[in-house]
């Protein structure tokens, strides 16, 4: 099971409405979730992503490159979010089920 | 946070420090846009351990888009020759303090015999699988045309280890002549080792060095990573015969801490030989079944 901290999901996540380089990813990030990813942690997953086929990247706009979520992606970042929700909707019923929550 | 500034096309000092830490197929795929990133992210320790981690990982887990079959073997080669080097001076050593370099010891004499001419012949046969493995890219420094660019460079590199060999035995010979043979005292020793070291380092340095300039392909290069990873195997024979000639040597002698740091030295190397022989190896065989690198 992934965690909603996993980077590549906040990735994916991010990158799921539009494409965006780098620093954006980090600043989208960071501002939506409150996670920091730092510059090596963040190219490791793009890394990643890029050779698992979950992301591509688009022509360089100077320095800066551009990623685009790819359909595989899209699939499994919603398979993920679903898996995610079902989780937190468990968690969530019990706890009220248990009182421990209104 | 430092504001982007177009202008600035060269990344500063740090930031190519710390890009420089990547492999150089990720470099060579990610470098320009990592090194934006870095410059308009927050610097800091964190970031430099962040990157430093990182780095690492790209080095043990390279990403599979990015594999580099003919840079994998060229990177090889040249850490085999590097890490079989400190092998070989680790032998050599062992040889002289133990049986004066001896290159056969008889069982009558010697109680460790045995496991000594195991170490010898094996440590014998990885120098020769190393001499004739590195043949073919010496032949292709020789090939390569009068007007390559690289070509008196790799030349010159290539020198280096018969120039550094002879300079060593010149030297331990003079130091022989001044001592008249009666042996060279702690000091000469030491200063023996220090020579011998740098001896070891231009003899692995110069020649890794030279593949930058002229770099082989195919099957030569594929000859060589084969002849690099039976040197290193050969040496996985070698090793635990000397640290067990060592063990029957020192059984009832002190001596043994100087074994056990010789073994770790000798076992850490093997290690690093062996995985990079391992992952040469592994691109070796991808070349030869038709892949294609891809990048």
């Amino acid at each position: 099971m992934v965690s909603e901290n996993d980077p590549a999901v906040l990735v994916l996540a991010s990158l799921a409405d539009e494409p965006r380089h780098g620093y954006a990813i980090t600043q989208d990030i960071a501002d939506s979730v409150g996670v920091v990813l730092r510059p090596g942690t963040l190219y490791g997953v793009l890394a990643r992503l890029e050779a698992d086929g979950l992301i591509e990247a688009l022509p360089a706009q100077g320095r800066r490159r551009p990623y685009r979520i790819t359909a595989l992606g899209e699939r499994t970042l919603a398979e993920q979010a679903a898996q995610m929700r079902r989780v937190a909707d468990l968690g969530l019923r019990r706890l009220r089920a248990a009182g421990a929550m209104p | 946070m430092k504001i982007p500034n177009a202008a600035e096309d060269r990344p500063d000092r740090r930031t190519r420090a710390l890009v420089g830490l990547y492999p150089p197929a990720w470099r060579q795929r990610y470098a320009t846009e990592f090194a934006a990133l870095l410059e308009d992210s927050d610097g800091g320790v964190r970031q430099v351990v962040d990157v430093a981690v990182a780095a690492l990982h790209a080095w043990v887990r390279p990403s599979t888009h990015l594999h580099d079959r003919t840079g994998r073997m060229r990177a090889t080669v040249a850490v085999t020759l590097c890490a079989w080097t400190a092998l070989a001076a680790g032998a050599v050593l062992f040889a002289k303090t133990s049986r004066d370099g001896a290159w056969y010891v008889s069982g009558h004499t010697d109680p460790a015999a045995g496991w000594y001419n195991v170490y010898a012949l094996a440590s014998g046969t990885s120098a020769l699988a190393i001499a004739v493995g590195w043949l073919p890219p010496v032949a292709a420094v020789l090939r390569a045309p009068q007007c390559h660019p690289g070509r008196r460079r790799a030349l010159l590199l290539l020198l280096a280890p018969p120039v550094a060999v002879s300079a060593f035995l010149g030297s331990a010979a003079l130091l022989r002549l001044i001592t008249h043979g009666a042996g060279v005292g702690r000091t000469g020793f030491l200063v023996l080792i220090g020579l011998g070291l740098l001896t070891g380092a231009a003899c692995a340095a110069g020649p890794a060095v030279a593949l930058r300039h002229v770099a082989p392909s195919g099957a030569e290069l594929r000859v060589t990573t084969l002849a690099g990873a039976v040197a290193t195997a050969l040496m996985a024979v070698a090793v635990p015969a000397s640290v067990g000639c060592g063990l029957v040597t020192f059984a009832d002698r002190p001596g043994f801490t100087a074994l056990t740091g010789y073994g770790t030295v000798m076992a850490v190397t093997l290690v690093v030989a062996a995985t990079s022989s391992a992952r040469g190896l592994r691109a070796a065989v991808a070349g030869t079944r038709g892949s294609v690198d891809a990048h």
